[in-house]
C-alpha cells in the first residue's frame, strides 16, 4: 500500500499549523492520561502521578495553543492526514515501552523521549517552511519543547535509575475471568 | 444511523469512558481502542447509535472503555450476538471486537458464517497469538513451536490458523491487517472497513507484553504490506498465502452481496391466521 | 367406537401418500364440522420410509388419540410390525388392505380384527396416473360416510395446483375407491354429528404452527434457529409469515449462534424467539444464562423428542423438563412454560413473549413431538391481547442512567440502542447498577436478589394452570399428557366419580401458593407423565407440599400415554 503523507514543511497555512500543535498537545495528553491510569489500576501510584503530572502540562500546552488560535477556524484533519513523520503524533508517549512496574526515572524517560519528537517535529517546520509566520510560532514552539527537554533532564537526575531486576514480580499473572 | 451536523462533531475522547481499563500496561489494545475512537470521530456517527459487541478475553472487555451501547457476551459469540442485532437494527452502525481465541477457537464456527453471511458490520480482532486473561496459552495463531505454556510444554505441534485467508474463502467482503503500533493507519483502516458494505474483517497484530514478550519486536518487524488493494479473491489469496503475516494493508476490498433482509410489513396477524381455516 | 369418536389408521410404505391421504381425511371432515386430531409416525428414512397417520374425528373437540382404532387401512404391508405397538386393534376393528399386499403380519392377526382384501394394486393400475392413496382415501371415505361434496372440495385444493390431469385422476382414484366399499356392511363406521352445511370457520393447525402463530401475535419480529426434529415446522411456518409482518428469521450456523443471535436482536429492543429440540436446548444454556445475567429477554421454544442424545428424534417424550428447569449454571432465575394442548401452543407461546419482555428474563417454552407435528381441528382461538410490554429508557433524564438499578419489581428500564443518554454495556459479568464489571460480594446479592424477585414476584394470574373439576382425588399433569387425563377424567365423571384435573401451564417460578391451594382437600394425587425418571414428579415433590397419598403413573415415550391406562389408575384406586 502506497501512502503518501505531506512533510511538517508543506504545512500550508497558520491554521493548519495551529491544527498539528492542537493535536500534537491533546494527544499527548491523552497518551499521559491513558498510562497513567494504567499505572494506577496496577498499583503503581508514584509512576501513575508523574504520568498525571506530564498530563497537566500537555493540557496547559494545548490551551496555550487554542488561545492562538482565537478568531481563527482550524481545519478537521483526519488522524491518518496530519504532517507527522512517521503517522503518529510526534510528542504522543510510547505506550508501548511502559511497564506495570516502571520507575519514575523510566517514566522521566519516556517523557524526555516525547518531548524531544516533539522539538524534532517544530524544528523541521521552522526549518522547512516557507511560511513567515508558521517559522515565527514553530520556532517558538521548537525552544519551549527544548526547555522541557532541559527541564526534564534536570528532573531525572534527581531519581536513581531503575535497578538491576526492577521489573522482578515473585506471583505468576492473576486470571480474571 | 444518522450523521452528526458538523457543528456537533465529536472528538475521540468523547468515545471513550472514565472506566480505566485492566490491560496491562504497554498492551497493544490501548492504542486499538484508541484507533476504534479515532475512526468513530471520523465517521461522524451519533453515539446513540453505535453497539460494540464482543465475546470474553482480554480485548473483548473493550465495550466498557467505550461510552457506547455494548454488549460484554459470552466467549467466543460476539458475531452470533452481532448479526442478530444488526439484522434486526439496520440503522446501527455494529462494531465487532475481541481476540484470537474468542474468534478463531471458541468462536471459530461463527466466524465463518459471519464471513459467508456478510452482513454489514466490522470485525476488529486484536490477534497477539495467545490467550491473555487465563495465563498465557497457545491459541489457534501460535507458531506451532512456542512452548512457553504449561498446557503445551511441547508447542502445539498443530499449524497455525491463517485468519485473513480463511476470511477471504469464506466470504468477507473487505480483508485488513493492522499494526496497534500504527494507531493513526489503523483508525484509517477501520474507517474505511466500516464505509465498505458487508462483512469487514480487520486483523490487529497487538502485542501481548506479559506473555509474548517478543512481540515487543514487532514495531521492528511489520511492514506496510507492498501491494495494490483488490478486489479478485484469488490475487488477494495468493498475496496472502505468500505473505508472512506482519504485512499490513487492506488486501481485499470485494463487492459480494450484502445480508439485509428488507424489514417491511405487507400484512397483517390476521391476514396470517387466515391461512389456518379449512 | 368409544367416546363417540372414530379413530382410523392409515399405513404404507413411503411414496404411498399416506400422510397426504390422511390430511385430506381430516380437513374434508372438518369441513362437516367435525373436530379431529391427526398425529404421525414414521421411520428415520427420509424418503421411502414407512409410514403411519393416526386420526380420531368426532362431534366435540378431540384432545388426544383412542386407545384402540376403529378402522386400519393398510396400503401395504412393508414393515408395518414397527407401528404394531402404537396400533391397538381388537375384534371390532375393520382392516382394509391389498389383495397383493401379501399375508398380513401375525401380530395384526392376532388382534382378531376383522380383515377386508379389496383389490387396491389392480384398480390403481387400471387408472391412468392413479395413485393408491387416493384410492384409500375413497375408500375411507365411503368407510366414514363422507359426503362426495367435502371430499371433493379437499382434492381440489390439494391438487389443483399440480394440474389438471392430476386432479382428474385423483378425483378419478377417489370414485373408484368409494365403488370398492360398495356393499359392504360399515354403517357402524359413518361419521356421527356431521353437519350437511359446509363450516369454514375451524382452523387445522398443527402445534408448530400454533407456536409460530402464537410468537407473531406476541410481538416476536426476530427469529434464529437452526433446523432440528421435531422443532422445524415452527421455523418453516414462521420464515414466510414473519417477513409478511415486517419481521426476519435467521437460519443460523448452530444452535450456539442461534440462540445468541435472539439475543443480540432483542438488546436491539426487537422481541426475539428461537426454537429447538433437546440436543439444541444443550447447547444453548450457556447463552441462555447470558440472558438471565444481562436481562435480555428471550424465548426458546422446546419441542421435545425422544432423549437424551440424539434419541428418538420423531418420537414424543416429557423428558427436557430437568434441563428446562436446572439446566443453567449458577443461581440464574428463568421461566419455563408448558402447552398443554395443540391450540394451547398458541397462547403459551403467546404468553411467554409476553413474560419475556414484561420480566426482561428468558422464558423456556415446552411443548413436545406429539403437539408440535399433529393436526387438529379446532375452534377458531380467540383473540388474547396482553398489553404489557418492555419497559424501556425514553430519553436522558437528569439522574444518570442505571441499566441495573435496584428496583421494587427487581425490573428496571432497559435502553434500546439509538436512545441518546442510555448507552450501557450489557454484561455476563457480575455488574453493578451502571452494568460495569463487578466482582464485590454487595452488587453480586443486590442483582442475585432483583434478578430472583422480579420473577417470583409477578402476579402471573389464572394462566399458572388449567384446572378443572372437584373431589378428594387429583390428577396433576402436564403438558400432551392433559389430553388423555381429561379423557380419562370425562370418562370417570361419566361414570359417577368426582375427580379434579390440574394441568401446570407455568413451571418455573414454581406457584407453591397456588397449587396448595388448588390441592385442599385432596386425600389421592396421581402425577400423570411422560419420563422414564419421574421428572415431574420429582420436580413436584422438590417445590410443593403434596398432600395426601401418591401415585405415580409414568412411562417414558415413545408410546403415547392413553386415557384408558390414566383411567385404569383412577379406577383401581377408587
Amino acid at each position: 500500500m502506497v501512502e503518501v503523507r505531506k512533510a511538517p514543511g508543506d504545512i500550508a497555512t497558520v491554521e493548519e499549523f495551529l491544527a498539528h500543535a492542537l493535536t500534537l498537545e491533546n494527544e499527548a495528553a491523552d497518551g499521559y492520561q491513558e498510562i497513567g491510569d494504567s499505572m494506577a489500576v496496577h498499583n503503581n501510584p508514584e509512576v501513575a502521578e508523574l504520568f498525571y503530572k506530564f498530563c497537566k502540562y500537555g493540557r496547559m500546552h494545548a490551551s496555550e495553543v487554542q488561545s492562538l488560535a482565537t478568531g481563527l477556524t482550524l481545519p478537521h484533519i483526519a488522524p491518518w492526514d496530519f504532517a507527522w513523520e512517521d503517522g503518529e503524533s510526534p510528542e504522543t508517549p510510547g505506550a508501548d515501552s511502559v511497564h506495570y512496574m516502571m520507575t519514575p526515572s523510566q517514566a522521566l524517560l519516556l517523557a524526555l523521549r516525547a518531548e524531544q519528537q516533539a522539538h524534532d517535529f517544530y524544528a523541521t517546520v521552522a526549518k522547512t517552511t516557507k511560511v513567515p509566520r508558521i517559522k515565527e510560532l514553530a520556532s517558538e514552539f521548537a525552544s519551549e519543547e527544548a526547555e522541557h527537554v532541559r527541564l526534564l533532564e534536570e528532573w531525572i537526575v534527581r531519581y536513581p535509575s531503575a535497578e538491576k531486576n526492577w521489573d522482578f514480580d515473585p506471583d505468576p499473572p492473576s486470571m480474571p475471568e | 444511523m444518522s450523521a452528526l451536523p458538523e457543528q456537533t462533531a465529536l472528538s475521540a475522547s468523547d468515545f471513550k469512558s472514565d472506566y480505566r481499563p485492566v490491560w496491562c500496561p504497554g498492551c497493544g489494545h490501548y492504542s486499538v481502542l484508541s484507533s476504534l475512537t479515532k475512526a468513530l470521530a471520523e465517521l461522524a456517527v451519533r453515539r446513540e447509535d453505535i453497539a460494540v459487541i464482543s465475546g470474553i478475553g482480554c480485548s473483548s472487555r473493550i465495550p466498557a472503555y467505550t461510552n457506547l451501547y455494548g454488549f460484554h457476551s459470552v466467549h467466543g459469540r460476539a458475531l452470533a450476538v452481532a448479526t442478530g442485532l444488526k439484522v434486526a437494527r439496520p440503522d446501527l452502525l455494529v462494531i465487532v471486537a475481541g481476540g484470537d481465541g474468542d474468534g478463531y477457537s471458541i468462536g471459530g464456527n461463527h466466524f465463518i458464517h459471519a464471513c459467508r453471511r456478510n452482513v454489514d458490520m466490522t470485525y476488529i480482532v486484536m490477534d497477539n497469538q495467545v490467550y491473555g486473561m487465563t495465563k498465557g496459552q497457545a491459541s489457534p495463531t501460535t507458531p506451532a513451536d512456542w512452548d512457553k505454556s504449561k498446557l503445551t510444554p511441547h508447542g502445539t505441534g498443530v499449524s497455525p490458523f491463517h485468519p485473513l485467508a480463511v476470511a477471504l474463502a469464506a466470504g468477507a467482503n473487505f480483508i485488513a491487517r493492522c499494526f496497534a503500533g500504527d494507531p493513526n493507519g489503523t483508525a484509517r483502516v477501520i474507517t474505511e472497513a466500516v464505509r465498505h458494505p458487508g462483512f469487514s474483517m480487520v486483523q490487529v497484530l497487538s502485542p501481548c507484553v506479559t506473555y509474548q514478550p517478543e512481540q515487543r519486536e514487532w514495531k521492528n518487524t511489520v511492514r506496510k504490506a507492498d501491494i495494490v488493494t483488490t478486489s479478485e479473491a484469488d490475487l488477494a489469496a495468493r498475496w496472502l498465502m505468500a505473505d508472512d503475516g506482519l504485512s499490513t494493508g487492506v488486501m481485499y476490498k470485494g463487492h459480494r452481496p450484502v445480508y439485509r433482509p428488507e424489514l417491511e410489513e405487507t400484512a397483517s396477524v390476521a391476514d396470517l391466521e387466515k391461512w389456518f381455516a379449512v | 367406537m368409544s367416546a363417540e369418536t372414530v379413530s382410523i389408521a392409515i399405513t404404507g410404505a413411503g411414496g404411498a401418500g399416506v400422510m397426504t391421504a390422511a390430511q385430506m381425511v381430516l380437513n374434508a371432515a372438518a369441513r362437516t364440522g367435525l373436530y379431529g386430531l391427526m398425529a404421525r409416525s414414521t421411520g428415520p428414512q427420509i424418503r421411502g420410509g414407512e409410514a403411519a397417520a393416526f386420526i380420531r374425528l368426532g362431534a366435540k373437540p378431540v384432545n388426544c388419540l383412542d386407545n384402540r382404532f376403529d378402522v386400519m387401512v393398510s396400503l401395504d404391508w412393508l414393515n408395518v410390525e414397527r407401528f404394531a405397538a402404537e396400533i391397538p386393534l381388537d375384534a371390532a376393528s375393520l382392516i382394509v388392505c391389498d389383495a397383493d399386499a401379501g399375508p398380513p403380519p401375525s401380530r395384526i392377526v392376532a388382534s382378531g380384527a376383522q380383515f377386508v382384501t379389496l383389490p387396491l394394486q389392480q384398480t390403481v393400475k387400471s387408472l391412468p396416473g392413479g395413485r393408491l392413496n387416493m384410492l384409500g382415501l375413497g375408500v375411507l371415505a365411503a368407510i366414514l360416510g363422507v359426503p362426495d361434496d367435502a371430499i371433493t372440495v379437499v382434492v381440489e385444493k390439494a391438487l389443483r395446483k399440480r394440474g389438471q390431469a392430476v386432479l382428474d385422476a385423483g378425483l378419478a382414484g377417489v370414485t373408484a375407491g368409494r365403488s370398492l366399499v360398495e356393499g359392504l356392511d360399515v354403517g357402524r363406521f359413518h361419521l356421527q354429528g356431521a353437519s350437511t352445511a359446509a363450516r369454514t370457520d375451524r382452523w387445522s393447525v398443527s402445534g408448530n404452527e400454533m407456536a409460530g402463530l402464537g410468537a407473531v401475535r406476541g410481538g416476536i419480529r426476530f427469529v434464529a434457529a437452526y433446523p432440528i426434529t421435531p422443532a422445524t415446522e415452527i421455523l418453516e411456518w414462521l420464515a414466510p409469515n414473519l417477513e409478511k409482518v415486517g419481521g426476519v428469521l435467521v437460519q443460523a450456523e448452530d444452535e450456539l449462534a442461534s440462540i445468541n443471535m435472539i439475543i443480540g436482536a432483542s438488546f436491539g429492543g426487537t422481541p426475539s424467539l428461537t426454537a429447538t429440540s433437546g440436543p439444541g436446548l444443550a447447547l444453548m444454556m450457556e447463552a441462555i444464562g447470558l440472558s438471565v445475567a444481562s436481562e435480555t429477554p428471550i424465548v426458546v421454544v422446546n419441542v421435545m423428542r425422544g432423549g437424551p442424545s440424539t434419541g428418538i428424534p420423531t418420537k414424543s417424550e416429557q423428558s427436557d423438563l430437568n434441563i428446562a428447569l436446572y439446566g443453567l449454571h449458577g443461581d440464574a432465575p428463568h421461566i419455563v412454560t408448558a402447552a398443554n394442548s395443540i391450540s394451547d401452543c398458541l397462547f403459551t407461546t403467546q404468553w411467554s413473549v409476553h413474560l419475556a419482555e414484561q420480566l426482561q428474563a428468558p422464558v423456556i417454552t415446552l411443548t413436545d413431538q406429539s403437539l408440535g407435528q399433529s393436526r387438529a381441528v379446532i375452534d377458531r382461538p380467540a383473540d388474547i391481547s396482553f398489553f404489557s410490554k418492555r419497559e424501556t429508557f425514553a430519553a436522558a433524564a437528569a439522574t444518570p442512567y442505571q441499566r441495573y438499578a435496584i428496583t421494587g419489581s427487581g425490573v428496571s428500564a432497559m435502553a434500546i440502542p439509538g436512545t441518546p443518554g442510555g448507552e450501557y454495556v450489557a454484561d455476563g459479568l457480575e455488574h453493578s447498577v451502571t452494568g460495569r464489571p463487578s466482582s464485590g460480594a454487595e452488587d453480586h446479592g443486590e442483582q442475585l436478589a432483583k434478578r430472583a424477585r422480579k420473577l417470583e414476584d409477578l402476579d402471573y394470574g389464572q394462566y399458572w394452570a388449567e384446572i378443572e373439576g372437584e373431589g378428594p382425588l387429583a390428577v396433576v399433569t402436564w403438558g400432551s399428557c392433559a389430553g388423555p387425563v381429561r379423557e380419562a377424567a370425562e370418562l370417570a365423571r361419566a361414570a359417577g366419580m368426582d375427580l379434579r384435573v390440574i394441568s401446570l401451564r407455568l413451571l418455573a417460578p414454581a406457584q407453591t401458593d397456588r397449587l396448595e391451594q388448588a390441592l385442599a382437600g385432596v386425600e389421592r394425587l396421581l402425577v400423570v407423565e411422560q419420563s422414564h425418571s419421574r421428572q415431574f414428579y420429582r420436580y413436584l415433590r422438590a417445590f410443593y407440599d403434596l398432600p395426601g397419598e401418591i401415585r405415580v403413573f409414568s412411562r417414558p415415550g415413545p408410546l403415547p400415554i392413553r386415557s384408558s391406562e390414566v383411567l385404569q389408575h383412577i379406577q383401581s384406586w377408587s
